[in-house]
């Protein structure tokens, strides 16, 4: 499936969620959404399910409009952080309701999955806690089997053995079935080796797309002495540096090579830490 | 019938099953308890009178309004279209109501039938049939057209206090209400009472649906763009 995003904007008030942007998704891929509170990822989300309408601008699914038209709609899950399902409504009815909704559903990997979690057929929603909800919506949007799966922060109190499940579970399913992930997560650095393409957003804009290979391939930290450094990244695209007790660690855009044949220590960037970074230097940019 | 309606369909019937539970519970056991006590007093004197319709009215009215803010915007996470949305909803009010249509009517016979049989006098069962003919047939007509009739512009009120808030929903009650305070004052609401209740007959009651059916096919208007965005 194809995502194109054309100069979409979302205002609330006086607010810009989403400013101008535009992009375009290929499938099948695992994208990681990354960006701080309030960048416009879950607007974005929401818009791209059709749960709510962009102020200006279109996103297109395969050519198609996703704001009421069932052929997309069926074909997008999105799992959020909360809020995703009816608090009276029991887990299995939960089931049954999105069977009817997703024509790929896979009834069988749903109650698989209901036992690996752990979860209660009986059990209302409202009863679960927080973890269990989050595993009730990871359930469904791996059961889904839409081509399109956007989990935002689908993990909220799940403990770190669940969230492994989950990753793994997720991986399978993907390599069974391969289709767009679209995955937003505070928790970058426990899913950044799933991701093939990452999106950094930014106040509403697009700060940064990259295939995550390439992003790992072009950004490097760089420490050593720091008038070697500070020679080495004169004429190198700086993201940022720090120094101690007369060293200094840069991190800029460039080959690890490079950085190696020139006698100074190379390490690649976690892309957390270049998340945190791109966007506080776009954030200083802008000011 | 298309997946997404039969889907919403049993969404609705599943999140509705706990509240209609309730009430029912609720009115038997309020029922039961008075037609026990009135038993036993027994005095001609003293009498309660039930009107077992309207419980089941200002139900539908409660439903109605509650069922856009917190059923629709999980309907719409669920991917349903507008259009499903505005059909299956509309399916769903009509069933509901001619559930509680049948049982309110069925409950008031049987009520009537257990005071003539005990010859319990401290109790009267009431029903705006009265005016035509209570029977079965025409206490289900008139429940059936005042439940759906408050059941959508009770729906229709909450659409608007959803994509508007507080403001546009307020707005559009002051602006019934002083439309209707002038009618009162000028004598307009009395008049069309006096000549509803002398020339009345069952044909109002289908008149009630049909008034309804308009105020459900206005929905459209709100639903046709509505997204998971409460306008608080």
């Amino acid at each position: 499936m194809k995502i194109e995003v054309k100069n979409v904007s979302k205002t609330y008030g006086k607010k810009n969620a989403l400013d101008h942007i535009s992009f375009t998704l290929e499938g099948p891929k695992i994208y990681g959404l990354l960006g701080r509170n309030g960048a416009g990822k879950t607007t974005f989300m929401e818009i791209l399910s059709g749960h709510v309408l962009a102020t200006k601008g279109d996103i297109l699914i395969d050519g198609e409009k996703p704001f009421d038209n069932q052929k997309i709609t069926e074909s997008i899950c999105l799992i959020k952080e909360g809020d995703n399902f009816k608090k009276d409504l029991k887990v299995k009815h939960v089931l049954r309701i999105y069977e009817y909704f997703y024509p790929k559903w896979d009834n069988e990997l749903a109650h698989q999955l209901i036992q690996e979690f752990n979860l209660k057929l009986n059990a209302k929603v409202k009863a679960l806690s927080k973890g269990m909800e989050s595993a009730l919506g990871i359930i469904v949007g791996l059961a889904s089997r839409a081509p399109i799966t956007i989990f935002d922060e689908p993990y909220i109190g799940l403990d770190a053995a669940s969230r492994k499940k989950f990753y793994e579970i997720l991986l399978e399913e993907y390599e069974k079935e391969k289709r767009i992930v679209i995955f937003s997560t505070h928790l970058i650095d426990e899913v950044s080796l799933l991701f093939e393409e990452v999106l950094i957003m930014q106040d509403g804009n697009l700060a940064l797309h990259e295939e995550a290979d390439m992003l790992r391939n072009r950004t490097c930290s760089v420490t050593g002495k720091i008038e070697e450094v500070e020679k080495f990244i004169s004429e190198r695209e700086v993201i940022v540096k720090k120094q101690l007790a007369g060293m200094m660690t840069a991190y800029i855009f460039e080959n690890e090579d490079k950085v190696n044949k020139a006698g100074l220590k190379a390490e690649s960037i976690p892309i957390q830490e270049l998340m945190i970074y791109l966007t506080e230097r776009k954030k200083g940019a802008s000011r | 019938m298309s997946r997404q309606i039969k889907g919403l369909l049993y969404f609705y019937t599943i999140d509705a099953i706990r509240s209609i539970l309730i009430f029912w519970i609720i009115l038997l056991s309020t029922l039961s308890i008075s037609v026990l006590i009135a038993y036993f007093i027994d005095d001609p004197e003293i009498v309660m009178y039930f009107v077992l319709s309207f419980p089941a009215y200002i139900f539908c009215g409660i439903f109605g309004f509650l069922m856009v803010k917190q059923s629709i915007p999980f309907a719409i996470k669920m991917g349903v279209t507008r259009k499903s949305l505005f059909i299956s909803s509309g399916i769903f009010i009509l069933l509901l109501s001619v559930m509680k249509a049948v049982l309110t009517s069925s409950l008031h016979g049987l009520s009537i039938y257990i005071q003539n049989r005990f010859s319990i006098q401290s109790v009267d069962f009431a029903h705006p049939a009265v005016m035509l003919a209570d029977t079965w047939i025409n206490r289900f007509i008139i429940d059936l057209a005042c439940m759906l009739f408050i059941f959508t512009l009770l729906y229709v009120f909450g659409l608007v206090f959803y994509r508007f808030g507080l403001i546009g929903g307020g707005s559009l009650l002051s602006i019934i209400l002083i439309a209707f305070l002038y009618s009162f004052a000028k004598g307009w609401v009395a008049d069309y009472i006096m000549t509803q209740y002398s020339t009345l007959t069952v044909l109002y009651f289908f008149q009630i649906v049909g008034v309804a059916i308009i105020i459900y096919g206005l929905s459209w208007v709100f639903v046709r763009n509505i997204t998971i965005v409460k306008v608080v």
